[in-house]
């Protein structure tokens, strides 16, 4: 550990803070360019206890970087000389407020700069924990999976995250996620083949498919395992809702746009924001 | 129409000579900066016109453009369409000569086997589906046999018989009706790693649109689609540039898989 304690516990801590003051924040890595991924996860740890201390529950946890898509568009666009490894996704927290219930909307001004993701979203129906969990244990302990949308809220300003350990600190964007309504084994759809479509206002704008989750969305369940267990030494509760990363790239947020995700076999999810 | 009789009958044996030859030729918008469409499907049919004489028989069409990021890697926002021949067909997991090509790429779309003619009042979507026999995956392997080092525009593309080089056939065949296409999804990988995914709504929001387009465009000019023609309805994903030695392999979800080798 090369850091302090006390200066991540108030990288943390000013992380939380512009989420619930609904501010930006200026890059950390600037000032302290040594932090690390390991010391990213420490202080998402410090972070997640000061929540959890406040009462506020753990309903589950996000991926980031997980496609193709995605990795692309964060390398392009989003950071500054953040290097993202393909076989290694982020990895944040999912706390009960973020919820949307099936029939909310979405309102703009509770955010800072919103963006938003369909997903799979797999739900447990027991306790996945150490090293030695794959894609088929994934499958094993899944009770369904559903699709979502994530709302991702980099806290940073004009959404630039730098450095190894500024995401992660940040709890990987994480502000909000909605849940679809048909649920399924995840033995009973095709993992890999099922055709994602988005549209933004009635017109397409995203053409993907499951697999473009590091092949098949398990295997990222598997890793946000392997990470939590290396990381915290800590397990996926049985119920945790797993939000497994953005099949298309993400997609700015305005008022009054009315976003559908159409998934093959699994139904549709939408949300209107206003 | 810009160009000659003798420029545009020119400039069809100088492209069919680059794609028996497996030569590069200089796209003719550089010769010609002023030709237009009408040129270009002129030269294109020049092209058709000298493979029948050489004894191919024509599968079908296939439409190029399709999707937003093949024209976005293109620059260009229509669609655009070539002839495809019976003896440029390979069978799915087929190995395929990369010297026959000038700059090989391979791209993964849909094709349609019609049963019926397309004929008469504006074709719709639905009249597409009611004509169509079969759906099946297919991979096509385009050939870009102009030269890269000038510009090229979407009418040399047209030109060259919108760069269709051979095509990849599934195996197994779906009703029309049977799946949404436009929810495909195309997990497409190239040398086992993935390159790209999308699905069947990124070829003009369906692919059954895509060849409704082509119907209406033949339509138009009195030559309709007709019953036994195979259409390949344009890709999902940008393709991939391919040398001997690569293999690409496209999985369609329910639709199965279809892959090639280059040697």
């Amino acid at each position: 550990m090369s850091v302090d304690k006390k200066i991540l516990e108030e990288l943390a801590h000013i992380s939380l803070e512009g989420e619930r003051g609904n501010y930006e924040i200026e890059p950390f890595y600037t000032k302290y360019p040594e932090l690390d991924r390991n010391d990213g996860y420490q202080a998402q740890k410090l972070r997640l206890d000061m929540q959890l201390s406040e009462g506020q529950r753990r309903v589950g946890f996000k991926l980031g970087g997980t496609s193709l898509a995605k990795r692309k568009q964060v390398a392009l666009e989003l950071t500054s000389g953040a290097y993202i490894p393909p076989d290694a996704p982020t990895v944040g927290q999912l706390m009960d407020y973020m919820r949307l219930e099936e029939d909310a909307e979405l309102v703009l001004s509770e955010y800072i700069h919103p963006k938003l993701e369909a997903e799979l979203a797999f739900v447990l129906d027991r306790e996945l924990f150490g090293p030695n969990v794959h894609a088929p244990d994934v499958m094993m302990a899944t009770a369904y999976v559903t699709p979502a949308f994530e709302i991702i809220d980099s806290r940073f300003r004009d959404f630039k995250m730098g450095g190894k350990a500024d995401a992660i600190i940040d709890n990987v964007s994480s502000r909000g996620f909605k849940l679809g309504r048909v649920r399924k084994s995840p033995f009973d759809v095709d993992m890999t083949g099922m055709g994602v479509r988005t549209s933004f206002n009635g017109a397409f704008t995203g053409y993907s498919a499951a697999g473009a989750v590091m092949g098949h969305p398990a295997r990222a369940v598997a890793s946000l395992c392997r990470t939590m267990y290396e990381q915290w030494n800590a397990g996926l509760p049985a119920g945790s809702i797993i939000l497994t990363g953005a099949i298309c790239p993400s997609h700015v947020l305005t008022r009054g746009d009315r976003v559908i995700s159409d998934f093959e076999g699994l139904g549709s999810i939408w949300v209107n924001v206003v | 129409m810009t160009m000659t009789m003798e420029e545009i009958q020119e400039q069809g044996r100088l492209h069919y000579q680059s794609i028996q030859a497996a030569v590069p030729v200089t796209p003719p918008s550089h010769l010609y900066p002023k030709m237009d469409e009408e040129d270009a499907y002129a030269i294109a049919g020049e092209v058709v016109r000298r493979y029948l004489e050489d004894g191919y028989t024509v599968a079908g069409k296939k439409i190029g453009l399709t999707s937003s990021a093949m024209r976005r890697l293109g620059g260009i926002y229509e669609p655009d369409y070539g002839v495809i021949f019976n003896e440029c067909c390979y069978a799915n997991e087929g190995e395929v000569p990369a010297a026959g090509f000038v700059q090989p790429a391979v791209e993964a779309e849909l094709g349609f086997r019609l049963k019926a003619d397309l004929t008469g009042r504006e074709i719709t979507p639905e009249d597409v589906l009611r004509a169509t026999e079969y759906v099946v995956p297919c991979l096509e392997l385009v050939d870009v046999r102009q030269r890269l080092d000038v510009p090229r525009k979407v009418f040399d593309s047209i030109a060259d018989n919108a760069s269709f080089g051979a095509f990849v056939v599934g195996d197994t065949p779906v009703r029309p009706y049977a799946i949404d296409f436009g929810l495909v999804g195309y997990v497409y990988e190239h040398n086992n790693r993935q390159a790209e995914v999308s699905c069947g709504a990124a070829v003009l929001d369906h692919p059954v649109k895509a060849v409704a387009w082509l119907a209406n465009r033949f339509r138009e000019i009195g030559q309709p689609l007709r019953a036994g023609e195979f259409i390949l309805s344009g890709s999902a994903i940008a393709m991939e540039t391919a040398a001997a030695g690569d293999n690409f392999r496209c999985r369609y979800g329910r639709l199965g898989e279809v892959s090639v080798n280059f040697v």
